[in-house]
């Protein structure tokens, strides 16, 4: 009995115990609640402040992104639109110019036509359309305005244009009417679906693929493009580069090794490997030649075996020569190497390198065709560099003549110059075209002016002004 | 609860992270092409601001009776013809260096093999670096040269901003790397390139066969490769 009494006690005991161990736990978990709850709104208030910051800061930058596409999209319609308005104004005037009969008429026709193309090209450049889609009409365009320069000058000279020359226009037209044709459809099409340039090009490009493709069929068989063969600066007939400087005779890459290293390299240990060969207009054996620890890259022309680029850089330091001595190293460095009787014609320094122009003398008259360009860094006083392309396309025996005296040429300078300098020059046009040339160096109140006067025409061929950049040093 | 907070933040910072990288992404491509139009439209305003000055000097001295409006047109030509008259100079329109010359106002050309100037040697240099950076010297300068040769081909823009700039013909144009700040290599593989080093003989187009995307960039005709560029015609 009196353990079932002292059972009971225990039992209740322990259930008082375990109850307020459940009331205490309850207690401490409402305490801990009660304390976690300021923490818990805290973060849900940084939170809340957090996403309401990058929200804004997410508007800012969408703002100023729509802005920034917007300012594009309206920069890329206007040059669309400004494209198309002057196709259709060169169109027009294409049609004017065959109608009109005096001279004066034609040339400010030309001009107009000339303005048209500008500003065709200058919309097509800006347009985000595939590269090689624009070519073809970049090209276009840029023909028509090397035959309208052409032509103006032609009549500029009194000279009367040929009927095949004045027909050009009319087959000219008939592509612009094609191309008319394309834009005027490609227009329906961008009004139906609400075009938009940046969309197009960025996110969709079904849109700026037709717009693409209109310009690319500038080249397709359905349009007769006419082959523009003429005196100008983008005349076809002046893209196929013909080497007459170099000999017919081919040489082997050993051969080419043994010159850079008995001529080029000679009493030095330079390290010289073959590398590739390249074949563009002038074929060469490219060569890597490391010297006194040096990189450089040498190539030498198949045909004759001559020296047609060296390339390498300054290092930088202190200068150690002059630009003469640098004039002087490198005349002995060309006559060494197979480039005879080069006289210098132009040296600029620029940061310690000396650029010197080299242009063969043949009897008392510098030949400019036959440019060669030696680099020279006044710092290691070593040959760094070497460029003999136009010398490989040109170099030719020539016999110019002088028509003209070297009196009645410079009176067409006008007046208020010194001369400084008179010169027998052959010189090459913008088109291609040698002409033998009197060179005056002359001084007027706002800088060095080089004159070109025709030796034989009494015209004024060409003008340069002597320009001087910040940091380069310019010397005759 | 604790668990609900992390997991909020982690969708938060994901859904932001995906969401503004990308946005920034498409925002930064859009600057590039904004950029882009604004080098082409510097270089349009160099050209009208030229005919302004000699519409504004013409039309001071009496010459040119039209607006100035920096259109060279039959109006600007006629009042040139006439001052070149006036001076004895040959009359076909053009303000060429002696008509500038009489006129007050330079003109940019040099007797140096090239044309350029300081703006195009930067601009240059800033190409040859974010395209070759990681080129031999050769392969810098070649990249050079690609762009002047395009500058006198027919089928580009006329300009060395041009011919950089044109949408879609360079990678650093359009991922911003044409930003960076060239090296003195870059600049002096510039120079070479400006005063005529041309080691592609002429290539117009270079890509580097591992990475290139476009198909008909392999019909062109290869004419060398240096380094991992093959230069094309």
């Amino acid at each position: 009995m009196k353990n079932k009494v002292i059972s009971e006690n225990i039992e209740k005991e322990q259930q008082e115990n375990s109850s307020k161990v459940r009331e205490d736990k309850q207690t401490k978990q409402k305490s801990n609640a009660q304390k976690a709850m300021p923490v818990m709104i805290v973060i849900i208030v940084a939170l809340l402040v957090i996403l309401t910051c990058v929200l804004i800061a997410y508007y800012q930058v969408y703002k100023s992104g729509k802005q920034n596409a917007n300012i594009l999209e309206g920069v890329y319609t206007s040059s669309y639109y400004s494209m198309v308005d002057n196709i259709n104004n060169l169109a027009v005037d294409i049609s004017k110019y065959s109608t009109l009969s005096t001279k004066q008429a034609k040339l400010n026709t030309l001009n107009d036509m000339r303005g048209d193309c500008n500003y065709v090209l200058a919309g097509l450049s800006v347009l985000p359309i595939n590269e090689e889609n624009v070519v073809s009409a970049t090209k276009f365009f840029n023909q028509i305005d090397g035959l309208c320069e052409a032509y103006t000058n032609k009549l500029n000279k009194n000279e009367t244009l040929t009927q095949e020359e004045e027909l050009m226009f009319d087959k000219i037209g008939l592509v612009l009417g094609e191309i008319k044709q394309k834009f005027n459809t490609q227009n329906e099409g961008m009004y139906d679906t609400n075009f938009n340039f940046i969309d197009a090009s960025i996110f969709d490009n079904t849109g700026m693929n037709e717009l693409s493709t209109s310009l690319g069929d500038l080249t397709s068989a359905s349009i007769e493009y006419p082959a523009m063969i003429f005196d100008g600066p983008f005349s076809t007939a002046l893209e196929t580069r013909v080497v007459k400087g170099l000999s017919k005779t081919e040489i082997t890459k050993e051969d080419a090794q043994k010159y850079l290293k008995d001529k080029v390299y000679k009493n030095r240990k330079a390290e010289i490997t073959y590398k590739n060969e390249t074949n563009g207009d002038i074929a060469t054996f490219d060569f890597e030649i490391i010297l006194e620890g040096k990189k450089y890259n040498a190539q030498v022309s198949k045909r004759g075996g001559l020296l047609i680029t060296l390339s390498s850089y300054a290092e930088g330091g202190d200068p150690i020569m002059k630009g003469e001595q640098a004039v002087e190293m490198a005349k002995t460095f060309a006559n060494n190497i197979g480039f005879e009787n080069m006289e210098a014609v132009w040296l600029e320094i620029h940061e310690n390198v000396a650029y010197i122009n080299l242009a063969p003398n043949m009897n008392d008259v510098i030949m400019y065709p036959d440019l060669v360009k030696v680099k020279v860094d006044l710092t290691g006083q070593d040959i760094i560099g070497f460029e003999a392309v136009n010398y490989a396309l040109n170099h030719v025996s020539r016999n110019p003549e002088f028509n003209v005296s070297v009196e009645d040429a410079e009176k067409l300078l006008g007046f208020d110059y010194e001369i400084l300098k008179t010169t027998k020059t052959v010189i090459k046009l913008d088109t291609g075209k040698e002409i033998a040339a009197y060179e005056f160096m002359a001084e007027r109140i706002d800088g060095l002016y080089y004159y070109y006067i025709d030796a034989n025409t009494k015209e004024i061929a060409k003008t340069m002004k002597v320009v001087s950049i910040k940091g380069v040093q310019k010397l005759i | 609860m604790k668990k609900f907070i992390i997991v909020l933040v982690v969708l938060l910072c994901g859904l932001f992270g995906v969401v503004g990288a990308n946005t920034i992404m498409k925002l930064n491509n859009m600057d590039e092409k904004a950029k882009t139009t604004v080098a082409r439209i510097e270089n349009v305003e160099a050209a009208v601001a030229n005919t302004r000055e000699v519409q504004t000097r013409l039309k001071k001295w009496g010459y040119y009776t039209g607006n100035v409006d920096g259109i060279n047109g039959p109006k600007t030509i006629a009042a040139v013809k006439k001052f070149q008259k006036k001076y004895g100079l040959t009359q076909d329109g053009i303000v060429g260096p002696l008509t500038a010359a009489k006129m007050g106002l330079s003109v940019s050309s040099s007797k140096s093999s090239s044309n350029y100037n300081s703006n195009d040697r930067y601009l240059l240099a800033k190409v040859i670096y974010a395209e070759a950076r990681g080129e031999s010297y050769t392969g810098q300068v070649a990249i050079g040269a690609v762009v002047l040769n395009r500058v006198r081909d027919s089928r580009f823009p006329n300009t060395i901003a041009g011919v950089i700039y044109q949408p879609w013909a360079f990678t650093a144009v359009n991922d911003g790397q044409i930003n960076l700040e060239p090296n003195q290599k870059a600049y002096q593989a510039a120079d070479d390139a400006l005063n005529g080093w041309d080691p592609t003989y002429g290539a117009v187009y270079y890509y580097n066969p591992a990475t290139a995307t476009s198909k008909w960039i392999y019909t062109t005709k290869t004419v060398t490769q240096i380094g991992k560029h093959v230069f094309a015609v």
